[in-house]
């Protein structure tokens, strides 16, 4: 929350799949701030994902509206929005085995025309992005063949090469043991320090709180939004989740145990 | 990664083998001799030039360009529907010409005309069936709903087909559907290669110029529209060349099965699963296949092998020996 200026800016945000079909999210409002690290937490279907497409302009909101950097997302173009934004999908697709720098190498494209190829330039940003994340030994490597922990940061790397402003990135750290998840965290903070606005969704909130702001979705609305201290309390998250938890503070910072 | 890599060079060795393989073919006939056409003859024997010139090398030219367009049609299928296993067969092509082709066989007078025209007809409605079979569907992703509605096609054109040939005469109709359906190159003139060049030079333009971003439309839909590209738009773009391509190839020389699935999996092989590379190297092994085969169906007995039925003998026994050699858990 450094910035007087949003870097994003929902209002009265509300999106469903069709008419008929029910309100995944309803009414949020919301101002994420440049430079800063926000997680949205939230049980399973409470419309993490959903606000993270929306943020990407994938999906279009059915009322309210959204501004990135104080434009209306419509009045961007494709191109211009794949520039400002990087997305690390949840479950990332891949069928073929490129190889871990042909597929970095990818978040390229929105510097490319549609039928041109990769420059030796882009060719080094790619492998600059690779080195930066520890994953020059494993470049020429099919990316089929990396652990989870490697194949995240090669999804990050490849967001990184788009060189975005804002990274949106879908439970980056389920799945991962612990060693990895810190690996991922660190360089979540370290971008944040680079000044790139991160926004991430995950289920545990022992992860959501090195952020600089936990937003808490409940049934596609709003519950809580703050700082992680003030957010992550046994009344907030007891309402969120339904469940009786305890929230102890050790070194300043809030660790959520669950009871049984 | 770099251009200047290994596998990038062993695109240059297929290219050298495409082109050792065009001369060797033209050299490979049953006249004079049974298997060879020495070259004095092409000095020497105005018929064997002749010969060369109007009947073998149209059906060369033919072979080498039918080989590029299955098999970077099959390449195109496989990436953007993310799936491996995927040719024409799929999204109703080959079974909506297999249709228009016996449905002109048997009632529109079997001319080589109405019957091309109708096999590539029906290979595009079928295509236009299936996408708007799979915009109606409710249920997965658009490339789930796209192979669902195209199954359901391609099933709906083979139980018609299968009516025609129920009631098709079976001494004068049957045997040009089972020929046609087994593919082929025999009747393969000039005029026949330059009618599909309209439709196959732009279709693999087309193909080749976005060969790198099929990389991209491999991926997740939202991945690829967060990297600036139009998944749906795109996709339908290199679907619709993949298609016109296929059915223009398909409408001269019948089904050729096997050459669009199994292609592109010994590529990848070659010259690793970058399209950048993948794709041409398809191209060019594509051409090789199509044009030994189709050697062999010209030279082999004094009689013609049907095309379709060594594609698929060849094309299975390399898809089984690729099986037999896969890593685990990786598709190349």
């Amino acid at each position: 929350m450094t910035s007087a200026r949003p870097m994003i800016a929902l209002a009265g945000l509300s999106f469903s799949y069709g008419s008929g079909h029910p309100f995944v999210l309803q009414e949020i409002s919301l101002e994420i701030a440049a430079g800063t690290v926000t997680a949205l937490l939230g049980p399973n279907g409470s419309g993490k994902t959903t606000l993270l497409n929306i943020v990407l302009g994938w999906l279009v909101p059915s009322r309210g509206h959204i501004e990135i950097l104080g434009n209306a997302e419509d009045i961007r173009s494709r191109k211009e929005l794949s520039r400002l934004i990087g997305l690390v999908p949840q479950d990332e697709q891949m069928t073929f085995e490129l190889s871990v720098a042909e597929y970095v190498l990818l978040g390229r494209a929105p510097y490319l025309a549609l039928l041109e190829k990769p420059s030796e330039d882009d060719r080094c940003l790619a492998l600059r992005a690779l080195d930066s994340l520890g994953l020059s030994d494993v470049r020429e490597r099919p990316i089929t063949t990396l652990s989870g922990g490697e194949r995240q940061l090669a999804v990050i790397a490849r967001a990184l090469v788009q060189e975005p402003q804002i990274l949106l990135l879908d439970e980056p750290m389920s799945h991962l043991d612990i060693a990895n998840t810190q690996r991922i965290l660190k360089v979540l903070t370290e971008l944040r320090e680079k000044g790139k606005t991160i926004v991430f969704t995950t289920h545990d909130p022992n992860i959501a709180e090195v952020a600089d702001m936990v937003v808490l979705l409940k049934k596609g609305r709003l519950q809580a939004a703050g700082a992680a201290t003030a957010t992550l309390t046994a009344e907030n998250l007891g309402a969120t989740y339904g469940v009786r938890v305890e929230v102890v503070t050790i070194d300043g910072r809030p660790v959520v145990l669950t009871r049984v | 990664m770099s251009e200047r890599n290994p596998r990038s060079r062993r695109l240059w060795w297929l290219l050298g083998a495409v082109l050792l393989c065009l001369a060797g073919s033209v050299l490979l006939g049953r006249y004079p001799g049974p298997f060879l056409t020495p070259l004095s003859a092409l000095r020497d024997d105005r018929l064997a030039l002749d010969l060369i010139l109007n009947l073998r090398l149209p059906r060369i030219a033919a072979a080498f360009l039918f080989g590029m367009v299955l098999s970077a049609s099959g390449a195109v299928f496989q990436m953007i529907f993310r799936n491996p296993l995927v040719d024409s067969g799929f999204l109703g092509v080959s079974q909506g010409a297999a249709f228009g082709a016996s449905l002109a066989i048997v009632f529109g007078g079997g001319a080589a005309w109405a019957v091309q025209g109708s096999a590539a007809g029906f290979a595009v409605l079928g295509l236009a069936a299936s996408y708007t079979l799979a915009r109606r569907i409710r249920l997965g992703d658009w490339v789930l709903r796209l192979v669902l509605a195209g199954i359901a096609v391609s099933a709906l054109f083979s139980s018609a087909t299968g009516a025609i040939k129920y009631v098709a005469d079976p001494n004068r109709h049957l045997p040009d559907i089972t020929f046609w359906m087994l593919g082929g190159l025999w009747g393969i003139t000039w005029k026949d290669v330059v009618q599909v060049l309209p439709v196959i030079v732009p279709c693999l333009v087309i193909i080749y110029g976005l060969r790198w971003r099929l990389n991209i439309l491999s991926l997740r839909d939202e991945t690829a529209f967060s990297l600036g590209v139009a998944p749906g738009r795109e996709r339908l773009i290199l679907l619709i060349a993949a298609v016109a391509s296929t059915a223009a190839a398909v409408s001269k020389a019948g089904q050729v099965a096997w050459v669009g699935l199994i292609v592109p999996h010994i590529a990848r092989r070659i010259v690793g699963s970058d399209a950048q590379r993948a794709l041409p190297a398809s191209m060019l092994i594509g051409s090789v296949f199509v044009l030994l085969c189709d050697d062999l169906a010209r030279t082999a007995l004094s009689g013609e092998i049907p095309l379709g039925i060594l594609t698929s003998f060849f094309g299975t026994i390399l898809f089984l020996v690729l099986l037999l050699k896969r890593k685990l858990g990786s598709w190349r």
